[in-house]
């Protein structure tokens, strides 16, 4: 009898323990898990950039955070976690004062993701349109061996694999030194590229080739677009990136995109060191394009990737959806998931940023034909006026961001090196 | 009287080579085991003079300590390169000391100047301890396991020993073939003892 009890004890003693672990796992899963109703509604994005240490990686950050965290006349701005944007107000700090150095660089223990809400204002309030997931990690994890125990090359690899979006760093001095033909130079372009060509040619993402201190350049010619039109031609003649561009650009988007970190009146270059100019004026130049691109990039490369069937079933998908009222649009995306078309385009886009979000926001892209509906909208009540008011709001944003990339194009021809014009 | 021992290590930077571990305490470097140095010191904010950390390993906690100190001298892009060095300690550091932070220095700034000499060809250097000031508290590594696997380990144990109960009883559950139970004193004689002693080791993993 004395047995029975304590097996009935020692049993109950083990439930208890593991159910207690089960709830203590469960709370942990809970708190990393996002609030179904703001997060999952909006879909992600992740850019990885390919830049070998010193490209201008951080800089570039911190300048397009600069650029794009007040909304000026775009109509959308974007917005960091509070411990992050400490930290690029710190660096823009450390950036903008010309009397203090440039930072040090990125280490291993600085590696993160910084998350970006792109973020617009209906009459109620703020809402995110989509997020923006940009690794920032220092960029000798390309280039360098490991130390024992570390596994961040690994974690990058990854990040590469998934990423929507890839954007390579391509360090503006070293191909102002290549043009001038230091060999040294020509070699770093080579090795820089190498780096970044071999994860690019599997990727089916958009790509974005930055050139960073783009102030350094200046001197190559006046006018900028013959300016990137002689990088361009020196970038082609390396090994491997003209290729690349070949192998690219019937499928996909390949862009060049110049920037300048601090603005072309505000450093320069002296025996081999950009150094501050003492009265520098800093004036970041075309740094929010990158990240201004990945929407955009990202859905049009989907789209060039159907077949004609598919795209007017989609087409037709997206102007039967601009008729519906907000709380049916939200149903008929689940069912136009399940749909052949829905999945062709799922399996298209892949996983990641896409879920329903991701489609709903694919499916808005297209402008609604016709009139304004008047009568739909006398219909709705308060919540589903909201609720419409964010769909307008998100592809009154899409536009804004494709305006953007449009006059990158049309001002700068030579930045577009593949896919369809 | 057991004496404390601090060991160096040294995370930099160099003209053209990026960050990573160029001293590090001898048996770090001895088990292959000295990178998650890299991953735990990193840059300190302006003011900031020193950050203390333990972390978790293998063969036990190590505490380690370091500043961040400029140089004076910038890389090819122009970037100034940062010292990041300190010292480890077995156990956790729970005031380190100004002394040993400086010696830990010293061995690092000699490393270092050794590295700019040949970057290319500088492989990690060895560490060996000096006598610490720092006050450190040793606890032993298995008496310290994750928090996260008490419950499964505590529930793991409970239930081997609810299993060897459990056997006892089925084995003694067959009165009819047995003969009946006998008082303690002839039961040690005649039968031998059922409970075998068991051993938990609990492993703690590599990683922070």
């Amino acid at each position: 009898m004395t047995i029975e009890i304590g097996i009935t004890v020692v049993l109950v003693l083990v439930g208890y323990l593991l159910s207690a672990y089960l709830r203590r796992r469960r709370g942990a899963a809970d708190r990393t898990r996002p609030d179904p109703t703001t997060a999952s509604a909006v879909p992600t994005f992740r850019v990885v950039t390919l830049g070998l240490q010193g490209s201008g990686k951080t800089l570039l950050l911190t300048s397009m955070y600069r650029r794009l965290h007040i909304p000026r006349d775009r109509g959308y701005y974007v917005t960091v976690p509070q411990d992050q944007l400490v930290e690029l107000n710190r660096w823009y700090e450390q950036v903008s004062d010309t009397g203090r150095d440039w930072p040090a660089g990125t280490s291993r223990s600085e590696m993160r993701e910084f998350e970006f809400s792109v973020m617009a204002h209906t009459r109620e309030a703020a809402v995110p349109v989509a997020r923006i997931g940009y690794l920032e990690y220092p960029g000798e994890l390309l280039t360098d061996p490991e130390a024992p125990g570390l596994t961040q090359q690994a974690s990058l690899a990854d990040a590469i694999r998934q990423a929507d979006a890839l954007i390579g760093i391509i360090d503006g001095m070293r191909v102002l030194q290549a043009y001038q033909r230091d060999a040294r130079a020509r070699f770093i372009l080579q090795t820089t590229l190498d780096s970044m060509i071999n994860s690019m040619l599997a990727a089916r993402t958009p790509i974005a080739f930055v050139i960073t201190k783009w102030d350094l350049l200046d001197e190559l010619h006046d006018d900028e677009n013959t300016r990137l039109h002689i990088v361009r031609n020196v970038l082609m003649s390396v090994d491997g990136f003209a290729d690349l561009v070949r192998i690219h650009s019937a499928r996909r988007i390949i862009r060049l995109i110049p920037v300048t970190a601090v603005g072309h009146d505000f450093a320069t270059l002296r025996e081999g060191m950009v150094r501050k100019k003492p009265n520098g004026e800093y004036r970041p130049g075309h740094v929010d394009l990158p990240l201004c691109a990945v929407v955009p990039d990202v859905l049009q490369q989907v789209e060039m990737m159907l077949d004609r069937e598919t795209r007017a079933a989609v087409i037709a998908e997206a102007q039967r959806r601009a008729r519906l009222r907000p709380a049916e649009a939200l149903l008929a995306v689940g069912v136009f998931a399940a749909q052949r078309t829905g999945k062709v385009l799922l399996s298209t886009m892949g996983a990641g940023w896409l879920a329903d979000a991701g489609l709903a926001l694919f499916l808005d892209s297209y402008p609604p034909v016709g009139q304004h509906d008047h009568r739909r909208i006398a219909a709705m009540d308060a919540a589903e006026r909201a609720a419409d008011e964010a769909i307008q709001l998100r592809r009154r944003v899409l536009h804004g961001l494709r305006h953007q990339v449009s006059l990158l194009e049309a001002r700068l021809p030579a930045s577009r090196l593949g896919g369809v014009d | 009287m057991d004496t404390t021992q601090g060991w160096p290590f040294l995370i930099a930077r160099g003209r053209t080579r990026g960050y990573s571990v160029l001293l590090a305490p001898d048996f770090l470097v001895a088990g292959r085991d000295y990178g998650f140095l890299e991953e735990v010191a990193g840059p300190l904010p302006d003011g900031t003079p020193f950050r203390v950390k333990t972390v978790r390993r293998e063969q036990g906690d190590i505490g380690i300590v370091w500043c961040d100190r400029p140089t004076g001298i910038h890389d090819e892009h122009s970037r100034p390169l940062r010292l990041l060095a300190g010292f480890a300690c077995a156990g956790t550091i729970s005031r380190p000391s100004e002394m040993d932070l400086e010696a830990a220095r010293t061995a690092a700034l000699t490393t270092f100047d050794r590295f700019l000499r040949d970057e290319d060809g500088f492989t990690v250097e060895s560490a060996p301890p000096f006598p610490a000031q720092s006050t450190v508290a040793r606890i032993p590594a298995a008496a310290r396991p994750p928090a996260r696997r008490v419950l499964p380990v505590a529930a793991a144990c409970v239930a081997v020993v609810a299993v060897v109960i459990f056997l006892l009883t089925t084995h003694r559950g067959a009165p009819a073939k047995r003969p009946p139970p006998r008082c303690v004193t002839q039961t040690v004689a005649v039968q031998p003892a059922t409970c075998v002693p068991t051993t938990t080791t609990i492993r703690i993993g590599k990683g922070r």
